[in-house]
């Protein structure tokens, strides 16, 4: 056998069913069909995470979204959740009680609930803390699973006083615990390179059962992590198709007229100048309306097409930055193109990630020519 | 036997059976040679974040291929059952929840209504969605909220514009607070849908709906000042809603403003005690 097949005789050891190398070579570079195809597809879902960069991106962006929206309510924490909140923590009780909850859901809804305010505080420090620590992706799976809580922590707190950003984070934040989001860009895999390079001598291959309960539970997570992977994106398309598919019912909408109406919304007017002008140009205003519309039904299936869908992500785009510049919702606006972010191959952000090094490194090199100027010039 | 290329192996087959190995050296995956027309690097070894995915540069990119210098782990029969086993368990589980998770954000329908008490146990409290975002028409009228207070000897305050306080929160600022956007809005809305136009709460919900805005009221006046010395004993509140004029409406034409004025609401009984958080179960 020659010695560059070794990958395929894997394969067909881990599957225990052997490819023929002329049935390989038959279907040629366009894949192996049928029980070949699924059991490749099989062999590549329980040993490759797919998009380890991408699920980094995903903890850092909606670990710093949640961050700034915690240091951004800093002030008014007392007044959306403290123990003299509007919505009073005995009124969260008595909701959650009435929901017919088990037990169990009822605690985790009532978390944050409590009228002890040195609980509250401490409690409100200890979430920041926590979106740093996920942020940086030290521990990822265990901080994962408190970033969880917490985000889920403040909603249950408080479900009326929430939007479709929270909505969508709340979501996400649940997926993240399953996804193997500490990989890249995070200091767990700092610690793994350290130990890797500290590790000169070969550590021995673990032999027997022990291996192979790793093995068994490694492929197990990674299917998870893809399972979860495939659930954020479903999630995306969800959330466009639901909003398009209602958006098509409404007579505005259709009519063209529908962001006319949303931009005179006093609550969501932060620049009356900018949405007046926009407001005032109908055409454009109709014209923008239908392309959402189409965009946002049309998400799910343009996926299935290179071209369409960066089309398309750049359109969701530009309707994100618009939403949170003219409606004043920034963090709905992350939250959704965080999400989107999940359709970027890896590719994108390996280039983003060399471009960031080579920014950071060539600022290095300005500093250095400086110092090395300064003395010469005194 | 057909001689096989090695350049030409099916992208969709793994290079390997371990994964995690893009912290190590790394082999390259001939797979992405068909997709990126690449050369592959096999021998080169990534210390750095630079893992063979670098190669890779399909939608599906994978994780690193396995270290050359790694045992590979062959799976015996049960271990291979076993994976069988879960990837079973977790495919199921996913289907439902993504069955779930679609039927949650569609329209109510025939298998929706049908087995609505298995779908609210999946999805209640976290997996609940709402998209119905400005659809399927966006609000068209503008509300503008009004309260003022009495107090025990019956002296009554002037109107505070809670609305006005929000507005003048939300201009210029490029990221207005949850309390601004949302707690006085949310809770003059969540009121109406729970709560008869004229009457009281009917539900548990109506009456937590009630207690939020009368408690959000009096914190807001509390907050801009009700113009009271002492204790406010009770709240009123005076919500005018206005039609967004339609496009090229003259203002002479414009719709008229309706107002709603809710009876006095004891704040001892509809809003609680603003200290009751002590009563949690």
């Amino acid at each position: 056998v020659v010695a560059n097949r070794d990958d395929l005789r894997v394969d067909d050891r881990r599957n225990g069913r052997p490819v023929s190398a002329t049935t390989t070579a038959r279907a040629g570079a366009r894949g192996p069909r049928g029980l070949g195809a699924l059991s490749a597809w099989y062999g590549f879902v329980t040993t490759r995470r797919v998009s380890p960069h991408g699920t980094a991106a995903l903890r850092i962006g909606y670990g710093l979204v949640y961050f700034v929206y915690l240091l951004h309510e800093f002030p008014e924490r007392e007044r959306l959740w403290g123990p003299d909140a509007a919505w009073s923590p005995a009124m969260d009780h008595t909701f959650a009680a009435s929901a017919g909850w088990p037990g169990w859901v009822r605690a985790w809804y009532t978390l944050f609930a409590t009228s002890n305010g040195a609980r509250f505080e401490t409690t409100y420090i200890a979430s920041l803390l926590v979106c740093v620590i996920f942020v940086a992706g030290f521990r990822t799976r265990l901080t994962s699973v408190l970033f969880m809580l917490v985000v889920t922590g403040f909603q249950g707190r408080d479900v009326f006083i929430t939007d479709g950003g929270d909505n969508v984070l709340v979501i996400m934040a649940i997926y993240l615990v399953f996804i193997d989001s500490g990989r890249h860009w995070s200091l767990d895999a700092r610690r793994a390179r350290l130990r890797a390079a500290r590790e000169t001598r070969r550590v021995p291959p673990r032999e027997g059962s022990l291996a192979e309960w790793l093995e068994l539970r490694r492929r197990a997570v990674t299917l998870l992590h893809n399972a979860a992977v495939l659930a954020v994106a479903f999630q995306m398309c969800l959330i466009y198709g639901a909003a398009g598919l209602y958006k098509v019912q409404g007579s505005m909408w259709q009519q063209g007229t529908a962001l006319y109406y949303t931009l005179h919304l006093t609550w969501f007017r932060p620049w009356p100048g900018l949405s007046d002008w926009f407001a005032s140009h109908g055409v454009v205003i109709a014209i923008v309306a239908y392309v959402t519309v189409f965009v946002q039904i049309g998400f799910a299936f343009a996926l299935f097409n290179r071209v369409l869908k960066y089309a398309f992500l750049v359109v969701l785009l530009g309707m994100h930055v618009a939403i949170a510049v003219l409606l004043g919702l920034p963090l709905f606006s992350a939250a959704m193109v965080i999400g989107d972010s999940v359709f970027l191959p890896e590719r994108f952000w390996l280039t983003a990630a060399r471009l960031a090094r080579r920014v950071i490194a060539g600022r290095v090199a300005d500093r250095s020519t400086e110092h090395a100027a300064t003395p010469a010039r005194a | 036997v057909v001689n096989v290329d090695p350049e030409n192996v099916p992208a969709a087959i793994p290079a390997g059976p371990l994964d995690g190995a893009d912290e190590r050296s790394v082999e390259g995956r001939r797979g992405d040679v068909a997709e990126s027309g690449r050369p592959s690097r096999d021998d080169v070894t990534w210390y750095d974040e630079e893992p063979a995915a670098d190669e890779s540069w399909s939608d599906a990119a994978a994780d690193g291929a396995p270290p050359a210098d790694e045992q590979q782990v062959v799976l015996s029969r049960w271990a291979r059952l076993t994976l069988a086993g879960v990837t079973v368990v977790i495919g199921l589980a996913l289907a439902v929840h993504l069955l779930a998770m679609f039927l949650g954000a569609a329209p109510a329908n025939t298998l929706s209504q049908r087995y609505q008490k298995q779908l609210t146990t999946w999805t209640e409290p976290w997996l609940e969605q709402n998209w119905k975002l400005f659809a399927p028409n966006p609000v068209s009228e503008n509300v503008t909220i009004q309260a003022r207070g009495r107090l025990v000897t019956g002296f009554v305050g002037p109107w505070v514009n809670l609305s006005a306080a929000d507005d003048a929160d939300t201009l210029h600022n490029p990221m207005p607070d949850h309390e601004t956007q949302n707690q006085l809005r949310n809770a003059w809305f969540d009121y109406l849908d729970d709560v008869p136009t004229s009457g009281d709460p009917t539900t548990l919900d109506g009456t937590l709906m009630r207690q939020q805005l009368c408690r959000v009221t009096l914190d807001r006046l509390d907050r801009l000042g009700s113009h009271l010395s002492g204790r406010i004993d009770a709240i009123m509140l005076q919500v005018t809603t206005t039609p967004v004029p339609a496009p090229g409406t003259k203002p002479s034409a414009a719709p008229r403003p309706s107002v709603q004025t809710l009876p006095w609401w004891p704040t001892a009984t509809t809003c609680g005690s603003t200290t009751d958080g002590t009563g949690a179960q």
